[in-house]
């Protein structure tokens, strides 16, 4: 496929830009499946299966109050594979027979196995072809959901290790197969923050992307998300935040994902598969229950996965025919940038001004707490596009209370955005669902006092949220939705719109604008990805 | 163990409830989220922890340090959000083990690394602790706050994963599993056979607190049967500010269907039902926070006979006059239940709404210690039963504070 030069446009500097909202629709025939067949019968519940190259399946059993490894061999009965001392889970096959799962070590309390120093968390083990097996992490944390590179080389898992507050979840990581235990490497997000967490990662089958779930927030959902493995840390989600969406895999070649998913109005959780280019995404047909991890057959014309229609999980396939039509992308919508409204602060003690796109000026009025009040700003509309909040300022003092640097008022909406610190002394930068509900990031660490700090915040359509602030890592925040905003009322600088919130501190400069400030990039759409991948 | 707490109890009894004569003794309701205390280090030994909160010992040492309040009724947190602390059935499947299920994030604690799991406890904890408690003759209880959701880790809870069809759903349409609807038969049953274990297993006080459930709102109920019942209604959609007091007072409508289906349960077993609110001001605000935000009207409750007990678990006293407004707004509660059931009047330690006794001190230049004599004096002349102590953790109620409350408990004598 041709590579328009859009491809390029994320590394240009805020001129032209797409959304990145993933508009995807059911679309009508380009995929279709046959009636699922159960494949396992008996006690317990089979779940988490992965085919293996020779048409091998592994999956869990629960029967014995512990999960067990089994395997199914094509016209087999199941057969015991791993039986630890405690749970054996989540399987997945290398491309030579080998099998990676998750051991969940037996502790008597967690108290005792940190009193006593233990290493045995939930760690990543091998099943090597002669049937030894072989631990390949260890530590008092959890490493899971594994899955295997297509070169065979590396296994892909989520870790705990490392996060050690409340809320923290599990990030990226990867392991060379070739190492024995070590040798991790870790993947935080961008996003990295509290109330985030990662599962399931896997890798494309030419090895250039990686997609995996991702949840964000305290009423956010797991989505999908998409990123090149040479950039991890810039993502874009694949699912909207209205549905839950786990367990992707991808196609055998590349073209499709399949997922667990549920969507409002869905009986229950189902078999999804979507062809990301062409913005298209399908609930299978495959029976009553819910049904779960699908696992594609090696010539990509099946899917295994789990169902409770018995009662019990147990595993069934369906034959699936699927036409992906990358002819059918989507048409990125193209979002101009520009800046709005730039702060001319004034002489000492005198009124700032407000400069607009069209070089209009307005004075503020002097706000009852020493902030300043802008009245009716023009060029703030940003509906459901993209927009940023750039500001430069010193902070004297640390407070208890939120001190507000800048804010955005809207009729019906209070403070619809707005970078104010907190009592930490970080930067928080925030937004507003269509529920009206604050959309938030914050900086990792305190802002220095007493000097000029700059800070940048975008907001994305779909509700993430991307904040800078000088001399840190960057925040990223990915919420379910963000809110439509019309026509400013107010924009505030040094307060809130009232007798609260003053910043203790001083504003240096601020602009506020559509799209993407200068020097920033947009964030990559999810065609931009695949494109590029195509193109090398 | 249990032996030796009956003993204390004894001792307490025949020592402290002789010497409280002159007045009426307070109820004192002493909420406990033992998981809070997993974290004390023992104070000569730091790499240790003073409480396993996972073993019989760890609950009952925790019981004791509760015990030190004067403490009435002890209402023991059967769950952390959906992830249950006793061997429920109904929380059981999938296996509930960190990290077994990947759509269940991690409690990443410090010093646990999430590998707390009260579920798969070798002890039964709510079993355990209600025998504990009622042994100690104080009255066994729960603290249930339905999907506890202010960490996500707590939220998804094995149920609510297997029943995505009952999630909560915002007016935008986005789905959530930290909330089923009531508005579902099936999920108003479900409550119910956990409430059936937990009457099973000793609880004899259930107490229902609508406020630390942050998912429990008219926001997630914009579900089906809701959506078909006000359009059956009013013949138009509904107000899409879920803050609206006219759709939170039609929600309120299903909760309340629920609430008056568990106290028919507990009538006949003459179970006290209580119900948790918070931050009332003026109880006659038709924006009342806890309909407006959780879309329950106590005052509703309160009057069809519902409630036994309304636990006030915040006042939104005025900093200009803290006791002058904590003594009118008491009254006012009291006068509004007009006894029909019991009230019980807030000893908050913790600040999160800036109204416990650290904010009364700082407002009136009082100890915590004075502070707590004046509002156990104010619950006490206006008629109401108790206070409610939320949540007793390590210390956080320090042993002044500890001294006061003992002195309206019939328990007065516990050394500390």
């Amino acid at each position: 496929m041709a590579i328009s030069s859009s491809v390029h446009l994320a590394s240009c500097l805020a001129v032209c830009v797409l959304a990145c909202m993933p508009a995807v629709s059911q679309g009508a025939d380009w995929v279709s499946c046959g009636t699922a067949r159960q494949l396992t019968f008996g006690a317990g519940n089979d779940s988490e299966p992965v085919v293996g190259p020779d048409g091998t399946i592994a999956f869990q059993n629960d029967e014995s109050g512990r999960y067990v490894i089994k395997c199914l061999k094509p016209g087999g009965k199941p057969e015991v594979l791993v039986d630890a001392k405690d749970h054996a889970f989540q399987p997945t096959w290398t491309q030579d027979g080998r099998l990676v799962y998750v051991v969940r070590h037996p502790m008597e309390t967690a108290a005792k196995a940190i009193e006593s120093g233990s290493e045995d968390g939930a760690n990543l083990w091998i099943r090597q072809l002669d049937g030894t097996q072989v631990r390949l992490t260890k530590g008092l944390w959890c490493d899971y959901t594994p899955s295997i590179a297509p070169d065979g080389k590396t296994v892909w898992f989520v870790t705990t290790r490392g996060r050690r507050k409340v809320g923290d979840g599990a990030h990226l990581a990867s392991l060379d197969l070739s190492n024995a235990v070590g040798d991790v490497r870790e993947y935080t997000f961008a996003a990295y923050s509290s109330f985030s967490s990662a599962a399931s990662p896997a890798l494309s089958p030419d090895g250039r992307l990686l997609v995996w779930a991702q949840v964000d927030g305290t009423y956010g959902n797991w989505r999908l998300h998409l990123a090149s493995t040479s950039k991890l840390t810039t993502s874009v989600s694949m699912t909207e935040g209205s549905m839950s969406a786990l367990s992707p895999r991808w196609s055998p070649d590349g073209k499709v994902i399949a997922f667990t998913g549920f969507r409002l109005g869905d009986p229950g959780w189902g078999v999804y598969v979507m062809d990301p280019p062409a913005g298209l995404m399908r609930r299978l047909e495959v029976g009553p229950g819910n049904s779960r991890n699908p696992a594609w057959s090696a010539d990509g014309k099946r899917i295994v996965f789990e169902s409770n229609r018995s009662g019990l999980y147990k595993l069934y396939e369906v034959d699936v025919d699927i036409r992906p039509d990358r002819a059918r992308g989507r048409k990125a919508t193209r979002v101009q940038s520009r800046v709005e409204g730039t702060l001319v602060v004034g002489e000492l003690g005198s009124a700032p001004r407000l400069r607009f796109a069209d070089g209009d000026l307005i004075t503020a009025e002097k706000g009852p707490v020493g902030n300043w009040l802008f009245k009716e700003p023009k060029g703030l509309d940003f509906g459901d596009g993209p927009f940023y909040v750039k500001a430069t300022f010193t902070l004297n003092k640390v407070k208890k209370d939120p001190q507000v640097v800048v804010g955005g008022y809207y009729p019906g909406m209070m403070i619809a955005w707005q970078f104010h610190t907190n009592a930490e002394g970080k930067l928080c930068f925030t937004s507003r669902s269509p529920e009206g509900m604050y959309l938030a990031a914050n900086s990792l660490s305190p802002i220095p006092l007493d000097v000029p700090c700059q800070a940048i915040g975008i907001h994305e359509p779909d509700g993430t949220l991307r904040f800078w602030v000088e001399g840190q890592q960057p925040v990223v925040m990915h919420h379910p939705k963000a809110a439509f905003l019309g026509q400013a009322r107010m924009l505030t600088i040094g307060g809130s719109d009232g007798t609260v919130y003053p910043l203790d501190g001083t504003v240096h400069a601020m602009e506020v604008g559509r799209g993407y400030p200068q020097g920033v990039e947009a964030l990559p759409t999810v065609e931009e990805l695949f494109n590029q991948e195509v193109e090398r | 163990m249990r032996t030796l707490m009956t003993s204390l109890a004894l001792a307490i009894l025949a020592g402290g409830v002789a010497s409280g004569q002159q007045q009426k003794d307070l109820e004192i309701l002493a909420l406990v989220d033992h998981y809070d205390f997993y974290n004390v280090r023992e104070p000569k030994d730091r790499s240790k922890f003073m409480f396993d909160t996972e073993t019989a010992k760890g609950c009952e040492d925790i019981l004791k340090h509760v015990l030190l309040t004067g403490a009435t009724s002890v209402l023991w947190r059967p769950c952390s959000g959906s992830v249950m602390r006793y061997h429920s059935d109904e929380e059981r499947f999938p296996l509930v083990v960190t990290p077994t299920d990947k759509r269940r994030v991690h409690q990443n604690e410090s010093a646990v690394n999430g590998f707390i799991s009260y579920n798969t406890a070798k002890i039964d904890i709510i079993r355990e602790m209600m025998a504990s408690i009622a042994a100690s003759g104080r009255v066994p209880g729960v603290h249930w706050p339905f999907e506890e959701t202010h960490h996500m880790g707590w939220t998804f809870g094995a149920w609510n994963l297997e029943h995505p069809e009952y999630w909560g759903v915002t007016k935008t349409g986005q789905v959530w599993s930290g909330r089923t609807s009531l508005a579902y038969p099936a999920v108003s049953d479900h409550k119910m056979r956990i409430l059936e274990e937990l009457l099973e297993r000793g609880a004899r006080h259930i107490f229902i607190d609508a406020w630390r459930s942050g998912s429990w709102s008219p926001r997630f109920e914009y579900v089906k049967p809701e959506l078909e019942r006000w359009k059956a209604r009013y013949g138009t959609e509904p107000p899409s500010d879920s803050r609206d007091p006219v759709w939170c007072k039609f929600v309120s409508e299903t909760q309340h269907a629920w609430f008056k289906r568990v106290k028919k349960r507990l009538e006949s077993e003459k179970i006290p039902l209580t119900l948790g609110v918070q931050l009332v001001g003026d109880p006659d605000d038709p924006r009342d926070q806890t309909l407006i935000s959780r879309g329950i009207d106590w005052r509703v409750l309160v009057d069809e006979g519902v409630l036994d007990g309304l636990v006030v678990m915040g006042i939104a006293w005025d900093v200009k006059d803290p006791f002058g407004s904590t003594e009118k707004i008491y009254r006012d509660i009291v006068a509004r239940c007009k006894g029909k059931c019991k009230v019980y009047f807030p000893i908050q330690a913790y600040d999160f709404t800036r109204k416990s006794f650290h904010s009364y001190a700082k407002a009136t230049e009082l100890t915590i210690a004075e502070v707590t004599a004046k509002l156990l004096e104010l619950t006490r002349d206006s008629g109401a039963d108790g206070v409610v102590l939320e949540v007793v953790d390590y210390n956080n109620y320090p042993r002044a504070v500890r001294r006061e409350l003992r002195k309206v408990s019939p328990y007065k004598s516990i050394e500390d």
